[in-house]
């Protein structure tokens, strides 16, 4: 059958396809909705995350014996009580420091360790180069209220100059609400990319031009 | 009216998540100590500096570092 001039007029004249609506669930809303909730999730993990009490903190001066401060008495006065701890130790050029942590109870018992060696180095190749890595933290909780200790030792190529030490009490674990957040906001990105391929879109027009 | 009683039914799912893990957070979780001294920090948990759970990492081993040497090319 032929088309008259203008039935082909309107054939040409059609706007370009839209994507398909869902006869169900919106996905363009549900995306949204998991970008939000992510959002809101990342914010609360941030929240857990704050100090809210200073326990210890000291400028420390190792020694050729080994331990050089022992951090405490650290009072857990609730069960699973959270805590950070911040260590930067001022390393020399083209040194090392072993520094370690042990955690111990009331009677001075061992319960763990944690620590990492720190270094500088420097270099000149195409141009001077400095790497270090001068500092580490650890978050701990203790499961049971008591009184708790952290002696520092270290094992170094040289002295450290000075170890700046910070024990706070933070809100709670941030690592629940972080990982809930990242998870609905991936979720968020695929409905996301079902209903509108923003994504898909945007790579496309990077490949053309 | 379906897609919104289904919209409402999911934000009441991803709410009730949302507020059972204040439980968790409160508690300290996937942090070292969390599940006893022994069994390390969680597998979510990362940036933190390795822990050891025998009495000291480098007890009884005096001066077993100092012929190696720290940074980037340690142990090469």
């Amino acid at each position: 059958m032929a088309y008259t001039l203008s039935e082909r007029h309107k054939h040409i004249q059609q706007p370009p396809e839209q994507p398909p609506q869902q006869p169900g669930l919106n996905l363009g809303t549900l995306a949204s909705l998991f970008f939000v909730a992510g959002l809101v999730s990342l914010v609360t993990a941030w929240i857990f995350s704050f100090e809210t009490e200073r326990v210890y903190a000291t400028k420390a001066q190792p020694n050729n014996s080994g331990v050089f401060t022992e951090a405490g008495p650290i009072t857990v006065r609730k069960f699973n009580e959270a805590y950070h701890i911040e260590l930067e130790a001022y390393i020399g050029e083209m040194q090392w420091s072993f520094i370690e942590g042990e955690v111990l109870n009331a009677s001075k018992q061992s319960l763990f360790s944690f620590g990492e060696e720190l270094w500088h180095e420097t270099g000149y190749d195409e141009g001077h180069w400095r790497e270090q890595n001068n500092a580490f933290n650890m978050d701990i909780t203790f499961p049971n209220p008591g009184t708790y200790y952290i002696r520092f030792s270290s094992e170094s190529s040289q002295l450290p100059r000075n170890v700046k030490i910070k024990i706070t009490k933070r809100l709670g674990s941030s690592l629940p609400h972080f990982w809930f957040g990242i998870t609905l906001i991936i979720i968020g990105i695929l409905l996301n990319e079902v209903r509108n391929r923003t994504i898909s879109r945007v790579v496309g027009s990077l490949l053309e031009d | 009216m379906n897609s919104k009683k289904a919209l409402i039914g999911v934000a009441a799912v991803l709410a009730i998540i949302y507020f059972s893990l204040f439980s968790m957070a409160t508690n300290g979780y996937g942090y070292m100590g969390y599940h006893g001294y022994n069994s390390g920090p969680s597998f979510w948990y990362w940036g933190g500096t390795r822990s050891y759970y025998d009495r000291s990492f480098r007890s009884n081993r005096l001066n077993a570092s100092s012929t190696r040497g720290g940074g980037p090319g340690s142990g090469k």
